[in-house]
């Protein structure tokens, strides 16, 4: 009996599967959907290639497929589109309106779903206001399809339902932010009132969103406005954006910022400067080498290396610091910037400055760094002997950050 | 002494047959849960944006680390696969833990790395760093070269130098799908302050640079019946075992071939450990038993796609001392954290999962034992019915090719790779497996307990024999 039961549950689960894929086979007919035959990697194809590809998987597939198809997110809106505008011709929208309204149960949320994905990749009308009710609906999966669904629409209505998600949290803010982030239509005049949302979390997210509209001209004083805000998640925002958007006040307060007591606004205020690329105001960067945090020591070795070669002045001046972590680091930036390279190179070919020896000399004994290895077998093997006689020998890190 | 045995058969038997109607109960429950879980995964994989995922500058970076020892015929396809990830912002971070091969040459070549100092912060500690090295050909990779210390210290190397708040630990013999990372990320920062590991289910082959990035093609299994049962027996583990484990927040053993990581959990548990024989499993227990003992939120979560095809021991020597040293991980760690087992201030890991891994792992060698014995005895007083063993046998080699076919149907239904004539073949091989495989297992846990109970910790490398050949006739240019 239990042998009978043994096989039987085996032969049917294995009939079962094999029948499943022979329907799969079947009704994609040698495409192969989750497997990417169906958009081939590579270059980015002209628009008539598109349609012309959507055409000939339209002509092919079976209904069923295609109405699979135009609900799955994995694929492109050339593909989703003619789909879904199939799907709905063919079989009329009444039955995906019922479907999108409500749902009862596990399987019926997923078909509301499909259907809410097939209404608006065909473009019905009624897809704005199902998208509201999906929005509302407290299903964790349902609103989330429903700001993915917003985050494609080309209207500043969808910009506000997602805003509206980002204020009340209807969905993990950072998954609204980041479908903000990239919302087909430019909307500053929907994210500048975010900055001054009693809600510190909403102006942390009005703060980082900015960053994306450096080119209208009240976004960067309002980034500005929020560098005295009571919470340092949002000034960390607002100096973050401000490296990004740039403009007159961007760097004066950056600078002010490097002395904030958080530290992670100050890790983002070098950074700032960073992204800027001002050279010039290295100096003011360089005693942060020092701060007692590792990462806001890390964050100004980063910002350093961004603002290119030029700094290696101020940077060397450094290496003679009395605190181990400045030294080391500026010795690090030193060699991240290819300068050490480029010393140990004049030295192997003979055209050296006397300056340029005792900077690389004391880049391998003050600054902690050991370019003795590192530098002469980057540069020239050959060479190696000769740059090693510059330096005090391998004095390796002086110590590990805390 | 006779009479005794002739009484005691039966008896023996009976423990036999309840033991094993217990554990095929438990993984007939776990394969409702587990099809349940799967199901959910499959219709949000659905729904997800990838695409958004991968471009968007709010996706959270992350720290790729590859510990590598001895991998000089592998490392490479790991690093680049690594590299390819599909993702917004990754570092891949490859620590060379003393290889005595040509692990670094290899890399050195490959990527034109040069050697770098970098004043790293050193959270925990590690054997000592012989050089870092940076690629001047691909600006994302890092290579650390370091006095061998194991694999848990070449990790610890790595989450010193990661960057990130995320570190994904991968091994260097695996090949991994562009998508990996993605995947695995999407769940991890969908709950972030829930959510502290995710791990996914694995492939096994010969050449798994043959079968990655299998999105472009169909997979290929190889044709080796001991690869082919390996990789059904890896299948049913995840798909059948740990999804559901991961439905009910009892994920135990988070692979060391990809597991994704929140990195100050890590850092707060001081690293991994290198006082057990692998690290993998014993960081997933010492989670769960810190942040449920201080009642914090914690979830491991397990993907059911397959995200990379590892490389299994070819002959059968290799497997058994493969799985003889997961066995007596399994035994080292359970044995440490038995203060979990049945405790409710665990929950379900307490009370569901380490029960769980007593019954179907610490006994199993044990009851195995014992049914040989009881075999033997039965043969030798001919208390024992040649025909109904064999149709006993026969019954349990069909209910466990059933559950296999299950994973593989799961399998199936979600990734559709592959090709027709390795399905079927899957599915026909199925019923041997306990036969021509489940001995090899049987003997090396056998193994894995007496080694425990020794005090072995080594970690029993398998050679790349295969893989090491095919680099050979390349001219050691590296996997093709």
């Amino acid at each position: 009996m239990g042998l009978v039961f043994a096989v039987a549950a085996w032969a049917l689960l294995a009939v079962w599967m094999l029948a499943d894929r022979a329907l799969y086979e079947l009704n994609h007919r040698g495409v192969r959907v989750r497997g990417h035959r169906l958009v081939p990697r590579g270059p980015e194809q002209p628009p008539e290639m598109h349609a012309e590809r959507a055409r000939g998987l339209l002509a092919r597939l079976p209904a069923a497929v295609i109405e699979r198809l135009a609900a799955d997110a994995g694929l492109p809106r050339w593909l989703t589109e003619p789909f879904a505008a199939h799907t709905l011709a063919r079989k009329g929208a009444a039955r995906f309106l019922r479907a999108a309204s409500a749902h009862r149960g596990g399987r019926g949320r997923w078909r509301r779903i499909a259907a809410l994905r097939i209404l608006c990749a065909g473009g019905h009308p009624d897809a704005p206001a199902l998208l509201r009710s999906a929005l509302l609906s407290g299903d964790p999966d349902l609103v989330g399809a429903a700001v993915s669904l917003l985050g494609d629409q080309r209207s500043p209505a969808a910009a506000e339902q997602l805003i509206q998600a980002l204020r009340e949290r209807l969905h993990p803010p950072s998954r609204v932010a980041a479908r903000l982030d990239r919302f087909p239509l430019l909307v500053p005049d929907l994210i500048l009132p975010l900055v001054r949302d009693p809600d510190p979390a909403v102006r942390f997210w009005g703060a980082t969103l900015l960053a994306r509209y450096g080119a209208r001209p009240d976004v960067a004083p309002a980034l500005v406005g929020l560098v005295t805000d009571d919470d340092a998640s949002v000034r960390k925002a607002a100096v973050e954006s401000l490296g990004a958007v740039g403009g007159g006040e961007a760097d004066t307060t950056a600078l002010r910022l490097l002395e904030d007591p958080v530290w992670f606004v100050r890790a983002h205020a070098a950074r700032a400067l960073g992204d800027l690329e001002r050279a010039d105001l290295a100096p003011r960067v360089l005693p942060l080498l020092a701060d007692p945090q590792w990462w806001v020591r890390a964050a100004v070795k980063d910002a350093l290396q961004a603002m290119g070669p030029a700094v290696a002045p101020a940077v060397a001046g450094v290496l003679g610091h009395p605190d181990r972590f400045a030294r080391n680091g500026a010795a690090e930036v030193l060699q991240n910037l290819g300068v050490l390279d480029e010393l140990a190179g004049r030295a192997a070919r003979g055209e050296a400055s006397a300056e340029d020896q005792a900077l690389l000399a004391r880049a391998g004994a003050a600054g902690g760094i050991a370019p003795t290895p590192g530098t002469a077998r980057r540069i020239l093997p050959m060479a190696a002997d000769r740059v090693r006689v510059l330096l005090p020998g391998p004095v390796g890190l002086e110590g590990h950050g805390r | 002494m006779t009479a005794f045995l002739r009484e005691a058969l039966p008896v023996a038997v009976q423990a036999c047959f309840v033991y094993l109607a217990l554990t095929y109960l438990l993984f007939f429950l776990q394969l409702v849960v587990a099809a349940v879980e799967n199901l959910r995964r499959s219709r949000e994989e659905r729904i997800e944006d990838y695409r958004l995922l991968a471009n968007s500058r709010f996706t959270i970076p992350v720290s790729v680390i590859i510990p590598a020892y001895n991998e000089a015929a592998v490392v490479l396809g790991a690093v680049r696969s690594a590299l390819d990830f599909d993702y917004f912002d990754h570092e891949v971070i490859v620590v060379n833990d003393g290889s005595r091969d040509d692990t670094m040459a290899v890399l050195i070549r490959e990527y034109d790395m040069h050697p770098y100092q970098v004043f790293y912060r050193r959270t925990m500690p590690t054997e000592e760093v012989r050089g870092i090295y940076r690629s001047a050909r691909a600006p994302r990779l890092l290579v650390v070269d370091k006095a061998n210390g194991g694999k848990a210290d070449a990790l610890n190397m790595g989450i010193n130098l990661s960057r990130y708040r995320y570190v994904c630990c991968l091994d260097a013999d695996s090949m991994y799908e562009r998508d990996a990372l993605l995947k695995g990320m999407r769940l991890a920062v969908a709950d972030p302050a829930r959510v502290v590991g995710v791990t996914s289910v694995l492939a096994v082959g010969l050449h798994p640079e043959r079968q990655g990035s299998v999105r472009d093609a169909a997979r290929r299994m190889d044709r080796s019946m001991l690869i082919n049962f390996q990789h059904l027996d890896y299948q049913r583990s995840f798909l059948n075992n740990r999804s559901a484990w991961s439905r009910l927040d009892y994920m135990l053993c988070a692979i060391g071939a990809f597991m994704i990581w929140r990195r100050d959990v890590l850092v707060e548990m001081g690293g991994f450990s290198r006082d057990f024989t692998c690290e993998d499993i014993e960081m997933t227990f010492r989670v769960y038993e810190r942040l449920l003992r201080e009642g914090r939120p914690c979830r491991i979560l397990a993907l059911p796609d397959t995200l990379a095809t590892t490389e299994g021991p070819a002959q059968i020597s290799a497997l058994v001392r493969q799985r003889a040293r997961w066995q007596r991980v399994i035994l080292e760690t359970v044995w440490h954290y038995r203060r979990m087992l049945l405790n409710p201030r665990y929950k379900t890991v307490g009370l569901i999962g380490m029960p769980f891994y007593v019954i179907t792992e610490v006994l199993a060698p044990v009851f195995e034992l014992g049914a040989v014995v009881t075999l033997v005895l039965a043969v030798l007083f001919h208390a024992f019915d040649f025909g109904e063993f064999l149709l006993f046998l026969v019954a349990i080699s069909m209910l466990n090719a059933g559950f296999t076919v299950a994973a593989l149907f799961v399998q199936d239904r979600m990734m559709r790779e592959l090709q027709w004539r390795d399905l079927l073949h899957l599915v026909l091989i199925s019923p041997l497996e306990l036969i021509a495989y489940r001995p090899w297992l049987t003997w090396a846990r056998l193994k894995g307990t007496i080694e425990y109970f020794r005090g072995r910790k080594g970690w029993d490398k398998f050679d790349r024999n295969v893989r090491q050949a095919a680099l050979a006739r390349a001219g050691g240019a590296g996997p093709p």
